[in-house]
């Protein structure tokens, strides 16, 4: 639910800023931003997220998401892994961190 | 009715962030994403940045410098900090979106990120304050803060981004394995800029000496976070920081400038006009408070401070953050602002407190805002950048191109974009030989390269440096000195030159005009032909090289 609203609300964000420009780009960008930036901050602050408002997650989650792209892609890349892989692979690790911890906190799995 | 807060606050966050990027990005770019060529450019380093993010693109990683940069060398790693490339080139890639909109749109967007961190940051003191204090984030889009922007100070933008994050992860510590966050944002610091990531390191040994002092024993806890966090941040940085030290940290290191290097682009209290007495009653107010302990105010008083460590010989690497002033000294703003909404009565303040950030906000955004067609295109032009394109498909790899008066021309970086060796002409050689009236065969050109050591791999396992500049056929990678020496001369006869490009019109009419007569020198020579055209340039390739081309052409004659 968070995701989607949080989505939207950036697609809504570009296009009003860049209100010539056609909803297909709008939407590119706020997908590249969204998947490259917000999902792996949001997925990796999930663990801190009882500590944290909403208004503090979301936003928060950017600069986490960013610095994780960041470290991770260039070091990727220092070691040959082009562009291509790093995008698929990265935000997809992050998710799968962000599910384990979901499921860690799962009173049925926490030990 | 009531209001729910959270809604609210969350709708100004919002009005926020499209008022923010209308009047950064919106506006300049004439509300579109795609451009013909970069767009609102203003100087050098923006077009380094532009031709690195490009070159990153093209090789589908950030590793390498493109060659065409540091003199023709091939696999030399790239000295400046990776993560503007990181982000700005799969973003080109995943849109299809030009690379030289990306990192622009990139910076932007990290400046939007900045004020949005330090309104997390103040939020922990009092959303009141925090959303009174956001507005003052979009004067940063104005004055002289704009410079950050416009010149292309885009690798510092996202080194204060990231130390920002770091400073609201600090004011975080107690929280469980927070040392994993630190850790990973003092990292992206000092992937992003180093001089922002040793700033945090001051910073975080100033927070454990006061605590030491104010709880007379060692905060174990707090520096065990630190350690760790520290230790973590220096091995997800570690590519990054060697590449440094063998680089940035050799041939510049301490600059031991106490001048701000910014010219009369550095900013001065005064700049700050009316905002900054606000801010100061706030600080007077804060400090008379009872609740004088607080996080927040400790980063914004740091960080002005830091801003003025060109005194001790820091130069523009503190000086540049006196642009970020709006975002460090919000705080205070919003503090005395609450201080006089605190008079109103307790169930009218919190409508008071939104009514008072919208009212900033849309004054702050006129006060920036300048419509679109008022807006400065930047030192580009469609007709170099064609011609730019043009050399990239149709001149060989290796040859050097020498570039004559042009105003975009003046900017080195901006000849990156021709994908081949440049050299500019010193239009002071021009301004010589119009004195002496005549058409003179001898200039000085400049190489455009923008790196002080051309780091490489000597051997599988230790760094070495290539020392001549352009690249010669025996030039190899050698441990040791990484001084760099010209392989050319700085003067040279334009017809051992064989490449000359020239534009039509610049806003010093005498050397656009000498340049012409250059040109027009060459082709009565005989020795040369125009092999592209357009309305603004004109690229004249020589026949042969070494022999006399130039006609028998004097500046009367002309």
């Amino acid at each position: 639910m968070e995701l989607g609203i949080m989505f939207i609300l950036l697609v809504l964000i570009i296009k009003i800023a860049f209100f010539k420009e056609s909803i297909v780009t709008a939407l590119r960008l706020a997908l590249a931003l969204f998947w490259l930036g917000f999902i792996p901050g949001y997925a990796l602050l999930l663990y801190w997220k009882h500590h944290l408002g909403n208004i503090e997650y979301m936003i928060m989650s950017w600069p986490v998401g960013l610095a994780y792209w960041g470290i991770f892609g260039y070091m990727l890349g220092y070691v040959g892994v082009v562009f291509a892989v790093q995008i698929i692979l990265l935000p997809i690790i992050a998710l799968a961190i962000g599910l384990y911890v979901i499921y860690r906190e799962n009173p049925k799995h926490s030990s | 009715m009531k209001v729910s807060f959270a809604y609210t606050e969350a709708a100004i966050v919002v009005v926020f962030c499209c008022v923010f990027l209308i009047s950064g990005l919106g506006s300049p770019w004439a509300h579109t994403l795609r451009h013909d060529f970069p767009y609102g450019y203003g100087a050098s380093d923006a077009f380094f940045h532009q031709s690195v993010t490009e070159y990153m693109k093209e090789q589908g990683r950030v590793k390498y410098t493109p060659p065409y940069e540091v003199g023709g060398y091939d696999n030399v790693y790239d000295a400046h900090p990776p993560i503007l490339f990181q982000i700005a080139a799969p973003l080109s890639i995943m849109t299809g979106i030009e690379t030289y909109d990306t990192v622009l749109f990139t910076a932007v967007f990290l400046l939007l990120l900045s004020g949005l961190v330090m309104y997390c940051i103040i939020r922990a003191h009092s959303t009141s304050i925090a959303l009174l204090a956001l507005p003052v984030t979009l004067l940063m889009l104005g004055g002289k803060s704009l410079i950050a922007l416009k010149w292309g100070y885009w690798l510092f933008i996202a080194g204060v981004f990231f130390m920002l994050a770091a400073f609201w992860m600090l004011s975080k510590r107690d929280v469980k394995h927070s040392w994993v966050l630190l850790g990973l944002l003092l990292g992206a610091t000092a992937v992003a800029h180093i001089p922002e990531f040793v700033f945090l390191g001051i910073f975080m040994a100033l927070m454990l000496l006061w605590e030491v002092y104010k709880h007379k024993k060692l905060p174990i806890a707090t520096l065990k976070t630190f350690i760790i966090a520290g230790v973590l941040a220096v091995i997800l940085a570690a590519f990054s920081i060697n590449i440094f030290i063998a680089t940035f940290a050799k041939t510049e290191g301490y600059r031991g400038v106490t001048d701000t290097q910014l010219g009369t682009t550095a900013m001065t209290l005064v700049d700050l006009g009316w905002i900054g007495l606000i801010c100061l009653a706030g600080l007077v107010l804060f400090l008379i408070s009872k609740k004088k302990n607080s996080m927040v105010a400790e980063i914004a008083v740091f960080l002005f401070i830091i801003s003025f460590l060109n005194l001790l010989g820091l130069g523009k690497r503190a000086a540049t953050h006196r642009w970020f002033w709006y975002i460090y000294l919000c705080f205070f703003f919003g503090y005395a602002v609450y201080f006089a909404l605190s008079f109103i009565k307790k169930e009218w303040r919190t409508y008071a407190v939104y009514a008072a950030s919208l009212f900033l906000l849309a004054g702050f955004a006129y006060a920036v805002y300048v419509p679109s067609e008022k807006q400065w295109p930047g030192v580009m032009d469609k007709y170099n950048w064609e011609s730019f394109t043009w050399i990239q498909k149709n001149i060989p790899e290796d040859a050097q191109i020498f570039y004559w008066y042009g105003d975009a021309l003046q900017q080195g970086a901006v000849l990156y974009n021709a994908q081949h060796i440049g050299y500019k002409i010193n239009p002071e050689y021009i301004g010589k030989a119009i004195q002496e009236r005549r058409v003179a065969r001898v200039y000085a050109f400049g190489l455009a390269d923008s790196y002080a050591a051309y780091l490489c791999d000597a051997t599988p396992f230790s760094y070495g440096y290539y020392i001549v500049n352009p690249k010669t056929r025996n030039a190899t990678c050698m441990k040791g000195s990484s001084v760099i020496t010209p392989s050319v001369p700085y003067e040279r006869d334009i017809c051992e030159n064989e490449y000359h490009y020239f534009n039509a019109q610049s806003s010093n009419e005498p050397l656009s005009q000498y340049s012409l007569i250059v040109r027009q020198a060459l082709l009565e020579g005989n020795m040369s032909e125009e092999i592209y055209r357009n309305d603004l340039v004109s690229i004249i390739k020589l026949k042969q090289t070494g022999v006399d081309c130039i006609g028998n052409i004097t500046l009367s004659t002309a």
